[in-house]
């Protein structure tokens, strides 16, 4: 599983599509509109992002959180469920699934203090309740635990890490020195046999061709000059290019890579997850990485710094030239077009991250981002108060959208009012009909949502 | 009314009604299967045998459910449901298509999407997982890391030598994981052997036995977990003669990011005592898939000497921090296969053990082990294979992949036949089955005074699982 993803429950149940995706949101969107349901999603990833970092995890727990956090609401509906409990669950079991457990009773204290900060009232702090959404979150999630995330595959990719890790005995240049050497031997014995029946001395070359096992390029050069071997040269291609292992391509800056890095870790923050296989992620992101790199300086994908690189990678050109295999390629545009992806579900996926960006800037804006205590300062006890009235709170929210600004702490208080709503609304079904009709958000500037296009763009509409 | 509501500080809780809705649509354990009996107890909680009951016939009180009219509704005290959402309309107008499509009353049908389907009437071995306890009243207190990788492993890995996992099912705060059931394990095989035909294991099935249960140690490592519990006792064989490993409660992936300290940082102690790596036992702070190789010649010993090769006293904690040194246990090794030698495993000098254990000794015979085996077995090409498990340095150990391709299992008619035991005239026992089970009320079957006494599963005492007894003697619940 781990070392197939194509077997994995991750890619047979767990890829779903936007459409189904907005299926799933259709009952919160009563309550929200389509802008505020995505900053809502942000705001969560961010909150599982600081209770990961208060109980010192790493990136991998967190990203696993955000995975489970997104799964669990493809079944359900923020307004309908408690959102900081069951993220609150998603760590603590992401903590378990990556090896790195924490207690029970420091997520519930440590959530405390992340809610608090967020003046967020709402969160049972009682290890029982945590343990117990546990439960109904593992039934949600199926029991379908295992993640695969895109930054191996962008290790793959940017070849520091080979993909065969451990599974070949031999690295590919000695596999294939050793299967030419024992086949140039065995073409020395052959002829070796052959002189003897003739009487002929051997020939001094051929036996130095044995003994040279170890210089790489020049046993190569020199049973190249022998020609007849058993496999047929594109078998041997085929063998050397499927092992997978990052050999012999592109050197990528350590520059690029870090973006790459940092542009994975904003994706959690999105859809992407539940939407591309990892490698498709994971592509995108050095897409958008050589995008801006470019940008900002042409040749900064070709400089080198301190780069990472598998030692073998890093003399890719000369390897690929010892195994007379084509030369890596030179250009970034090269690089990227030489893997075998379907370049419709590329861009769309490079659309679904490169829309977080603006979105995610209005509502925590960079300066604020980083700084809770700003954040905290901002907080006005005003906005936690709820309209009595929900045809007056409809207009209200409205005009906020178009007008007013929507942050953390409007997100704390949208999420309690949606909630409070959707309580009442199901205490009273009569009514449902009602708030149905009030909740359609009427068009602004994002977009025709009654078509359920993506508030950003309305790229759905080119999509479909 | 509408304004009361929503401006009374008391927030109606929305889980109330999330938790009631999934309450409703889950299939409870004991009307899903019925339980024929208890197999065996461990720390983790009971397993128990379990057959899969039919779906109720009684289609029309079935299908009164999705138009029970609303005054029945709220008398039973069933939430309100008619929620204007998509997905709770979709699930009612399939309901009232026709119940025997719902997986609900349908124990056939699988509820989740990676459940296995399965028929009327089949065996499964349920195995409940203990569930939390303050004082006498159950609580949640998080589901325990060996559950949680059980859960997790098993509901992605699907092996043809692997112990599959039906579903697994919530219930009254504790988890029940539906495997299915096999018949035998390697266990009860030798025990069959020893005390009851006292014949040694026919060469045949001896060898189709460890072929198949190094295959499914294969697919294990090439996914990169390691299994770190592997003995007799955990690897199942069914009436078909399949060889099935169980119980992943101790396996990891180990490409996962490591807790502080590598492997060992998670859990201490891994591995039974008389089948762990000596690398383990002098203290390896990383170690790697040769720990299950290990295990696999001392499964291999056993099988042939009808008992455990290594049979150390286990050295206990004594309530002190750090881990003893296992004296017994590399003593009861080295007897066999006579002292380390610096040349057969270089890297032992910087094992954290390796001053303690240079004290131990000494001992008089250098090699042993060809003795031992050639009073068992003849095959130069078996005491090839056994030699190369035991080999010392863990970098020299056989792997599973090529301990696969070792000549000995192309000896005899090699190992293409599908069950272990064809051509064997030896019918082994089915597994004992009891309604003695005072721990549980809701599973047990019968009164303790009819329950047959439950004799050990050995004339050997065994000892437990590594982790759970000696990473924390002292009975103290980790909860994580």
């Amino acid at each position: 599983m781990s070392s197939s993803f194509w077997s994995s429950s991750h890619c047979r149940y767990w890829l779903t599509t936007r459409p189904a995706i907005l299926a799933a949101r259709q009952t919160d969107l009563r309550y929200s509109t389509p802008k505020q349901l995505y900053c809502l999603y942000i705001f969560f990833a961010q909150l599982i992002q600081k209770l990961g970092k208060r109980l010192l995890l790493r990136q991998i727990p967190i990203a696993t959180a955000c995975v489970f956090f997104r799964r669990f609401y493809l079944k359900n509906s923020i307004c309908e469920t408690n959102p900081y409990l069951v993220l609150a669950a998603c760590v603590f079991v992401a903590a378990k699934v990556e090896e790195t457990p924490v207690h029970i009773k420091s997520v519930v204290s440590e959530a405390k203090v992340v809610f608090n900060e967020h003046n967020i009232k709402f969160f049972p702090a009682e290890p029982n309740r945590l343990g117990e959404m546990e439960f109904y979150l593992l039934e949600d999630l199926a029991f379908h635990l295992v993640i695969f995330h895109p930054y191996r595959a962008l290790l793959h990719i940017t070849g520091r890490e080979p993909a065969d890790s451990g599974k070949f005995p031999l690295s590919r240049v000695d596999e294939d020195l050793a299967i030419r050497r024992k086949e140039a031997e065995a073409k020395k014995k052959r002829d070796d046999e052959a002189r003897r029946a003739s009487h002929l001395p051997p020939r001094p070359g051929s036996v130095s061709v044995a003994q040279q096992s170890a210089a790489a390029t020049v046993a190569a050069k020199d049973l190249g000059e022998d020609g007849t071997l058993g496999e047929s040269e594109p078998e041997r291609i085929r063998r050397l290019m499927g092992r997978g292992s990052g050999e012999g391509i592109m050197e990528i800056d350590e520059g690029v890579l870090q973006i790459s890095w940092f542009i994975l870790n904003d994706t959690y923050r999105t859809d992407v997850h539940l939407l591309y296989p990892p490698y498709v992620i994971a592509l995108s992101a050095v897409y958008i990485a050589f995008c801006l790199t470019s940008m900002n300086n042409n040749s900064a994908s070709r400089t080198r710094t301190s780069s990472s690189q598998l030692h073998t990678l890093a003399n890719s050109m000369s390897t690929n030239e010892a195994l007379s295999l084509p030369p890596p390629p030179a250009s970034a545009a090269e690089f990227l077009a030489g893997f075998q992806v379907n370049l419709p579900i590329l861009f769309a996926c490079v659309q679904d991250i490169v829309c977080l960006y603006p979105v995610w800037e209005t509502f925590e804006p960079t300066s604020m981002r980083h700084n809770p205590a700003a954040a905290a300062a901002h907080a006005s006890p005003a906005h936690a108060q709820t309209h009595p009235n929900g045809q007056q709170q409809q207009q209200g929210k409205t005009s906020k959208d178009n007008t007013e600004k929507f942050g953390p702490e409007e997100a704390a208080a949208l999420v309690r009012r949606m909630i409070e709503e959707r309580m009442v609304d199901m205490g009273h079904p009569n009514n449902a009909g009602k708030s149905d009709k009030r909740s359609n958000p009427p068009t602004g500037s994002l977009g025709n949502t009654s078509h359920g296009v993506d508030p950003l763009t309305g790229r759905k509409r080119a999509r479909r | 009314m509408t304004a009361a509501t929503t401006s009374s500080s008391a927030m109606v809780d929305p889980m109330h009604y999330y938790r009631a809705k999934r309450d409703r649509e889950r299939r409870t354990v004991l009307k899903t299967y019925k339980i024929l009996g208890f197999i065996s107890s461990g720390t983790y909680g009971r397993v128990y045998k379990a057959v899969l009951l039919p779906s109720p016939k009684t289609s029309s009180s079935t299908t009164n459910k999705g138009t029970l009219p609303s005054s029945t509704r709220a008398a039973l005290s069933i939430p309100k449901e008619k929620l204007p959402s998509p997905t709770n309309t979709s699930t009612t107008s399939s309901s009232l298509s026709g119940s025997s499509l719902d997986p609900l009353h349908n124990p056939e049908l699988c509820m989740r999407p990676g459940d296995l389907p399965a028929k009327e009437g089949e065996v499964f071995a349920i195995k409940k997982f203990k569930p939390d306890k303050e004082g006498d009243v159950l609580t949640y207190a998080g589901i325990s890391q060996s559950g949680a990788r059980e859960i997790l492993l098993n509901r992605e890995l699907q092996h043809r030598n692997l112990v599959s996992l039906r579903e697994v099912i919530l219930e009254d705060k504790a988890i029940y994981m539906v495997f299915e059931y096999a018949e035998h394990d390697f266990l009860q095989i030798i025990h069959h052997h020893s005390q009851t035909t006292r014949t040694p294991i026919p060469s045949s099935t001896l060898r189709r036995l460890l072929h198949q249960l190094l295959c499914g140690v294969h697919f294990l490592h090439s996914n990169f977990v390691l299994h770190r519990d592997l003995k007799p006792a955990n690897i199942l064989v069914n009436s078909n003669g399949v060889v099935k490993i169980g119980d992943l409660g101790l396996a990891r992936l180990w490409h996962k990011p490591l807790a502080a300290g590598g492997l060992f940082g998670g859990d201490k102690v891994v591995v039974t005592i008389w089948y762990r790596a000596p690398e383990l036992i002098l203290g390896a702070k990383h170690y790697t898939a040769a720990v299950d190789l290990w295990a696999i010649g001392c499964i291999y010993a056993e099988l042939l000497a009808l008992r455990p090769i290594f049979k150390g006293d286990e050295a206990k904690m004594d309530g002190k921090k750090t881990l003893p040194f296992q004296r017994d246990q590399m003593g009861k090794i080295c007897e066999v296969l006579g002292p380390v030698k610096a040349d057969q495993w270089p890297g032992i000098v910087h094992m954290p053990e390796w001053k303690t254990y240079q004290t131990s000794g000494p001992y008089p015979n250098p090699n042993p082990l060809p003795t031992w085996y050639h009073n068992r077995s003849s095959s130069a090409q078996g005491y090839d294979l056994l030699t190369r498990l035991f080999e010392w340095d863990p970098a020299r150990r056989l792997t599973a992949r090529e301990a696969l391709a070792h000549p000995w299992f192309q000896e005899e008619g090699g190992v293409a036949a599908k069950s272990v035991f064809e051509g064997s005239s030896v019918t082994y026992p089915t597994r004992r089955v009891t309604h003695e089970d005072n721990g549980d009320a809701k599973m047990g079957s019968l009164p303790p005074s009819m329950a047959q006494p439950r004799l050990p599963s050995s004339s050997n005492f065994r000892p437990a699982s590594a982790t759970i007894t000696h990473a924390q003697p002292a009975r103290k619940k980790t909860r994580i």
